[in-house]
């Protein structure tokens, strides 16, 4: 028998076991062709999926080192049907090629003429090639490269591209490493995305994702459109640039609701290429206006559709995605992979936080319990009405105040989801309020006190789930959410991952009410957590307004 | 050879040539019953465990097997189990003139060196007999090989005596020398035979000039004979030209080699195997348990709904082929049964409480056994004959499926170690060992049974394994009737009687093959629970009843939710029962927001009664069912060999008819006993183990009281089955009718002394 650190199951998951010695190795060799489903504290999940072998066919890899890694690290036989499956899969990958011709521009080649045949009949890929030049080759148009890529992948017969990428127009980069220096994963991540040509980077939040995007720039060396959620965050991404890079202020440009600047690094944002104008997407042409040489997509789980479908359509281009969490409420995980690229880069959180990238966490729910009056009219509530009452009860707000008095030396975020119950504990606690109607400048003077310590507690609403750099806040405390949004959990908890100068665990508070809908949505938010490898405690609300230890 | 001595013709055709003058005449063997009553104990005893449908009934005497024995019905079963060698001889042999000598077959069969076993092989099974220098065929063979023996078509020379010009080498090149495309193709198709041809546009009148096709051509110039308004024949003496003088194919008489695709490291196929052995099982066992809470319906014509099998290959997260096998499988080892009701469903039976506490080994065995003796084919579930095919139904019965099993095992086992076969040569391989049977069916047979080997852990890395190899020689030790007969009195003996049933040869081949059992898991923060391992049976039931199973495989995952313990709950667990369980098995501390989750639904729950009544493993838990369907004895694969007992008596019983006078002793000294039914059983079980001969009162059918002086050979379904040595035959006693029995003195070479 052998002690290996995985057991593949049927299923096709892989379970390693992290505490086995062979443990990091396994998890190294593994990581090629199967997806990390989830990192609790003792086993973590793997899954073998057609789409990880085909993009580790991609990257390189053949049936047999996969089934090799499989058999060298499994403790127990590995089934003989996975086995097969893993050859076959693989093996369907690259009997299409995407070639480019010398008169015809760009052509679907394939050697195997049933299979050819098979997915010229798919009723979807008919409108995306043209003339059948013989038995093996048909014409593609340029413009439906990336369709036809996707099609293709649903139809279960990945193309390879040997098309490649355009260069774009050259625009010296660099990285300047003075005072700080590239981390190996991070290194790793744009090295492993810039031989891939394009793809996902998976970091948790406070890793520095923007250093990736800044690094893979300077691998590119050419011009770059970045993408962001918004203008907080698009600026907070120029100061990165500007501190980490050579470019300077008049390289990049904004290009959002107030700004239209169009330079070789341009960060826009998905709310100006999404505005209609006349039922026209004005500004997409955004994406014409320089021969970029690189695309970068920050949050790419939050990829609004239209920008999705512009995607497919500049597949010569190299495209960069950023991410802490690939889950897509609207489950559209497949259509990032395919019109994006395949995850280049992923690494377990809790692994991120042994190795002191990020800070550890210790994530607490407190639970309150609704005074009756509050009960009754919980219970006669409409449906859509219950989590709102369970969510904004007062209750919370004394809860809130202890928790912020326990963490008085340290820097605090309130954040919620509703306006009138962030506006009362903004009261309660004597704390600015920032929400989507705080102007920019407000908000940034208000972050820019937090940051230096002249302000302690800030209330925060939505605005706070993405890109916003407050370093050295340590404690979070969630008061509602907006349901059961896990990938809103993690962007939060992130909030407080950022590392500490003084190396402190960050705290999370999660505040609910009991035997409501909040509760039940807390759950599911916290099974994220928990399949992050963030274990949480459960505390009465009690025991906190009564001072005790939690 | 010129065409006027081509030496075969067949009998339902009037005689063409005439007899030519034998040079030495052979010697007349004389009849079969001669010949019968001539051998000796174990070439009869050879004789009847190849040819089973001789001994049921027992005949009365040798003139009566000799009858049985040249039935038309009986040759058709010894030919159909023969491999295309033999088979080919025997053909050839119907067209023989009789007698015929072994010199006269070997000069037909270019002095082939397998002519020997060929010959071997049909006298021990009854279908010739005598000796090298003269040798007759039971008459029916004739009938038996028509209407195309060796492929050959009747002769034509007397209607056509242009034949004799045609029918020589030199003619038979000038023509095909000089034929038009596609000439070829068409002699291959009848030159083994079939030799006749369907042809759809047939001019009959056609010359050889105005041939418009290949037919037409070899037509015209007399190598093809129209006989039809649409079919063409090839003359015998044509063929027999073409085939190079030829009677059999060249190479006939060695099957030809299986080869090797990959050589895998026996150990790698034997630790896959044991894997795949352990899935099976696990899966078998999750199955069978959900079927128990919600059973499927019985369909009309008794097989189990799409829908169902769709359900049930989600339960085991397999597809729907696997399901199909899993549900055969269960079925064929008698842990499924239709119960008995208005609106029958599909349930376990008792059997399957027995069997699941067994260990993981043996229950292997039982499934294995089951597999290897079954006729059901799981793999034409969900195919199209006239309806769709439903699992188990009775379309998926082939009684042809456990010879072939075997054959394939016996093929597998004479490979070397490790080595993975050819698929393709392996079906070459079991077509050839059975000839008569459909090729397209033997082609599907072979290929499913190859995966169905893999599934069930026979197989590993598509080599054949240890268990596989212990499969492959338990077709062989299987009809050790001794071995059967004790099996089949462990089952009656089994106070429940349940019959499970686990071959030690079996068990001991997956054993050590079986990664250890674990008992423990890991509690984690996300509510799930992994077991690292094979889980021990009770805590893999336990945990199947607190969460979901989210994961399958050599180790297992469950996921607790608040649905998930709530049922638990609700089933009567007590919360600290399940702490307890926690604690007790879990390698890790039991994550708090479990402990909160249970709490909040205690307190959600209130007081819930609980059942505090001792758990009985062997019966079904609270809300299972089980088929009242009780197991039947399953009946022996077709041509499985009779169990020893009743073979020793039944040649006891032809040698004594032909000798009447065969002493029957005087019991006056040694008066039968009374007994009654609770005594009588294990007194003849007794006497059945110690072969010892016994005197009984019987009550015959007319009402008359005597003593009957017998060799008692089973017990079963109220009945003993005995030589009556006043009879000499075998005959049934019924149990109620037998008041007193006594041992007669033990037997000596089968004499009473």
């Amino acid at each position: 028998m052998n002690d290996g650190p995985l057991i593949v199951q049927s299923d096709r998951t892989l379970l390693l076991e992290i505490d086995h010695e062979l443990a990091q190795e396994a998890r190294r060799s593994i990581a090629p062709f199967a997806e990390l489903e989830r990192s609790p504290e003792h086993v973590h999940t793997y899954r073998i999926t057609p789409l990880g072998l085909w993009n580790a066919r991609a990257a390189g890899l053949d049936a047999e080192s996969v089934v090799d890694t499989l058999l060298k690290y499994s403790r127990y036989a590995v089934p003989h049907s996975l086995l097969v499956d893993v050859a076959e899969q693989m093996d369907r990958y690259g009997r299409l090629k995407l070639e480019k011709h010398p008169t015809h521009g760009l052509t679907l080649h394939c050697a195997d003429l049933p299979v050819l045949e098979e997915v010229l009949k798919s009723k979807r890929i008919q409108p995306l090639v043209g003339q059948r030049l013989d038995d093996q080759t048909v014409v593609v148009h340029p413009s439906e490269r990336g369709q036809l890529k996707q099609q293709l992948l649903k139809l279960g017969w990945p193309a390879e591209d040997f098309a490649g990428y355009v260069d774009g127009e050259a625009h010296p980069i660099e990285l300047v490493q003075d005072g700080w220096e590239l981390r190996n994963y991070q290194e790793m991540a744009s090295e492993s995305f810039w031989h891939g040509g394009s793809g996902v980077v998976v970091l948790p939040c406070g890793a520095g994702k923007t250093i990736v995007g800044a690094a893979a720039m300077a691998l590119a060396k050419a011009t770059t459109l970045i993408l962001v959620t918004n203008t907080v965050s698009a600026r907070q991404w120029k100061t990165e640039l500007l501190k980490r890079t050579t470019l300077t202020e008049e390289e990049i440009g904004e290009y959002s609701g107030s700004k239209k600047e169009v330079r070789p690094v341009t960060i826009a944002t998905y709310q100006v290429l999404t505005t209609k104008k006349q039922g026209n997407y004005a500004h997409l042409e955004l994406f014409d206006a320089k021969d970029w040489g690189l695309i970068i997509y920050d949050e790419v789980h939050l990829l609004p559709a239209p920008v999705f479908r512009f995607t497919a359509d500049i597949q010569a281009r190299r495209r960069l995605g950023l991410t802490a969490t690939l889950v897509r409420e609207d489950g559209r995980e497949d259509d990032v992979f395919s019109l994006i690229g395949p995850k280049r880069f992923d690494s377990p959180w809790k692994d991120m936080a042994d190795q002191g990238w990020i800070a550890p966490a210790d994530c607490v729910e407190v639970r309150v319990t609704l005074p009756e009056h509050e009960r009754l009219i919980y219970a006669t509530a409409e449906k859509e009405d219950k989590y709102r009452l369970a969510a904004a009860t007062s209750t919370k707000n004394d809860v809130v105040e202890t928790l912020v008095a326990k963490h008085s030396d340290d820097r605090v975020l309130v954040i919620g989801q509703y306006l009138d119950q962030l506006a009362e504990l903004g009261q309660h606690l004597g704390a600015p309020v920032v929400d989507g109607s705080t102007p920019i400048k407000e908000r940034e003077k208000l972050f820019e006190r937090f940051r230096n310590g002249d302000l302690k507690v800030l209330v925060v609403s939505k605005v706070a789930n993405f890109s916003l750099d407050l370093p050295e806040a340590g404690v979070a405390i969630q008061v509602s959410g907006s349901f059961g949004s896990r990938q809103e959990e993690a962007q939060r908890l992130g909030r407080v991952l950022r590392p500490k100068a003084d190396k402190r665990t960050a705290r999370f508070y999660a505040v609910v009410s009991r035997d409501t809908l909040d509760a039940d949505f807390a759950a599911n938010r916290q099974r994220f957590l928990a399949e992050q490898g963030y274990a949480y405690r459960i505390v009465d609300a009690d025991d906190v307004l009564q001072g005790k230890d939690v | 050879m010129p065409p006027s001595r081509i030496p075969i013709k067949i009998s339902q055709m009037p005689t063409k040539t005439p007899p030519k003058p034998r040079k030495v005449k052979a010697e007349d063997p004389g009849s079969l019953v001669d010949w019968l009553k001539a051998q000796d104990d174990d070439s009869l005893r050879d004789l009847l465990v190849h040819r089973p449908d001789l001994v049921h009934p027992v005949p009365a005497d040798m003139s009566k097997l000799a009858a049985r024995a040249a039935t038309n019905s009986s040759i058709t079963r010894v030919l159909d189990r023969l491999d295309a060698w033999v088979v080919g001889v025997a053909e050839i042999l119907a067209c023989l003139e009789e007698p015929f000598t072994k010199k006269e077959i070997l000069t037909l069969l270019n002095n082939d060196p397998q002519t020997d076993r060929a010959l071997e092989i049909l006298k021990a099974r009854g279908v010739i007999w005598g000796n090298e220098k003269g040798m007759r065929a039971v008459p029916v063979l004739k009938e038996v090989v028509a209407p195309h023996p060796a492929g050959f078509g009747p002769c034509f020379i007397e209607e056509r005596p242009d034949l004799t010009a045609v029918a020589t080498k030199d003619r038979i090149k000038q023509i095909l020398d000089k034929a038009p495309k596609g000439v070829d193709e068409v002699i291959d198709k009848v030159l083994w035979g079939p030799p006749v041809l369907v042809v759809d546009k047939l001019n009959r009148e056609a010359t050889t000039s105005s041939a418009k096709t290949a037919y037409e051509y070899l037509m015209a110039q007399g190598v093809l004979i129209a006989t039809g308004r649409h079919e063409l024949t090839l003359p015998r003496e044509v063929a027999f030209v073409l085939r190079g003088e030829n009677l059999l194919p060249a190479g006939l008489s060695e099957v030809s080699p299986i080869t090797i695709k990959n050589q895998r490291d026996p150990q790698a196929v034997d630790k896959s195997a044991g894997g795949a052995g352990l899935h099976f099982v696990q899966m078998m066992e999750e199955l069978l348990d959900i079927w128990g809470e919600n059973p499927p319906a019985v369909l009309r014509n008794g097989g189990l709904a799409q829908r169902d099998l769709t359900l049930a290959s989600r339960i085991c997260d397999e597809d729907e082929n696997i399901a199909a096998l899993l549900a055969e499988t269960a079925l064929a080892a008698g842990l499924l049964a239709a119960d008995e009701t208005k609106d029958p469903v599909w349930l376990p039976t008792p059997a399957f409480d027995l069997w699941r506490t067994r260990a993981v080994e043996e229950r292997w065995a039982t499934l294995a056994e089951a597999w290897l003796t079954s006729t059901r084919v799981p793999s034409l579930v969900g195919k199209n004959e006239q309806v769709r095919i439903n699992a188990l139904s009775p379309e998926v019965d082939k009684p042809l499926a456990p010879e072939i099993k075997s054959l394939m095992l016996t093929a597998l086992v004479s490979l070397p170690l490790g080595a993975e076969p050819n698929e393709d040569d392996l079906v070459k391989h079991v077509q050839w060992q059975r000839p008569r049977r459909e090729s397209e069916l033997v082609e599907l047979l072979v290929r499913s049974f190859m995966q169905e080997a893999n599934l069930i852990g026979a197989r590993g890395l598509g080599a054949l394994a240890t268990t596989g190899r212990a499969l492959g020689e338990m077709r062989y030790t299987m009809p050790s009737p001794e071995a059967r007969t004790a099996a089949a009195r462990a089952a009656v003996a089994d106070p429940k009687g349940h019959v499970i049933k686990t071959d030690p040869l079996l068990v001991e081949s997956i054993a050590p093959l079986l990664p250890e059992a674990i008992d423990h898991f890991m509690l984690q923060a996300d509510l799930t629970a992994v077991i690292p391992g094979p889980p021990e049976s009770h805590v893999a039931a336990e945990l199947r009843s607190l969460g979901y199973q989210e994961s399958r495989g050599a180790a297992q995952v469950y996921r607790f939710t608040e649905s998930s313990l709530r049922r638990a709950l609700e089933r009567g667990k007590k919360k600290e029962e399940i702490m307890d369980f926690f604690t007790k098995y879990s390698s890790t501390d039991i994550p708090q927001p479990l402990e909160y989750l249970l709490n909040d639904l205690v307190r959600q729950l209130g007081d819930v009664k609980t059942i505090d009544e001792p758990i009985d493993d062997t019966e079904p838990a609270p809300g299972e069912k089980r088929s009242s369907a009780k197991l039947r004895p399953r009946p022996a694969p077709e041509g499985a060999p009779p169990d020893a007992p009743l073979l020793i008596s039944a040649i006891k019983a032809l040698r004594l008819s032909e000798n009447p006078k065969a002493k029957i002793p005087e019991n006056g000294s040694n008066p039968p006993e009374p007994m009654d039914s609770s005594e009588l059983v294990p007194f003849l079980n007794k006497a059945i183990d110690s072969s010892q001969s016994i005197t009984i009162s019987y009550a015959e059918g007319d009402g008359t009281v005597r003593d009957r002086f017998a060799d008692p050979i089973r017990v079963q379904g109220g009945l003993l089955t005995g030589f009556d040595h006043t009879e000499t035959r075998i005959r049934d006693y019924a149990l109620s009718r037998i008041s007193a029995a006594v041992i007669t003195k033990a037997k000596k070479n089968g004499k009473v002394t």
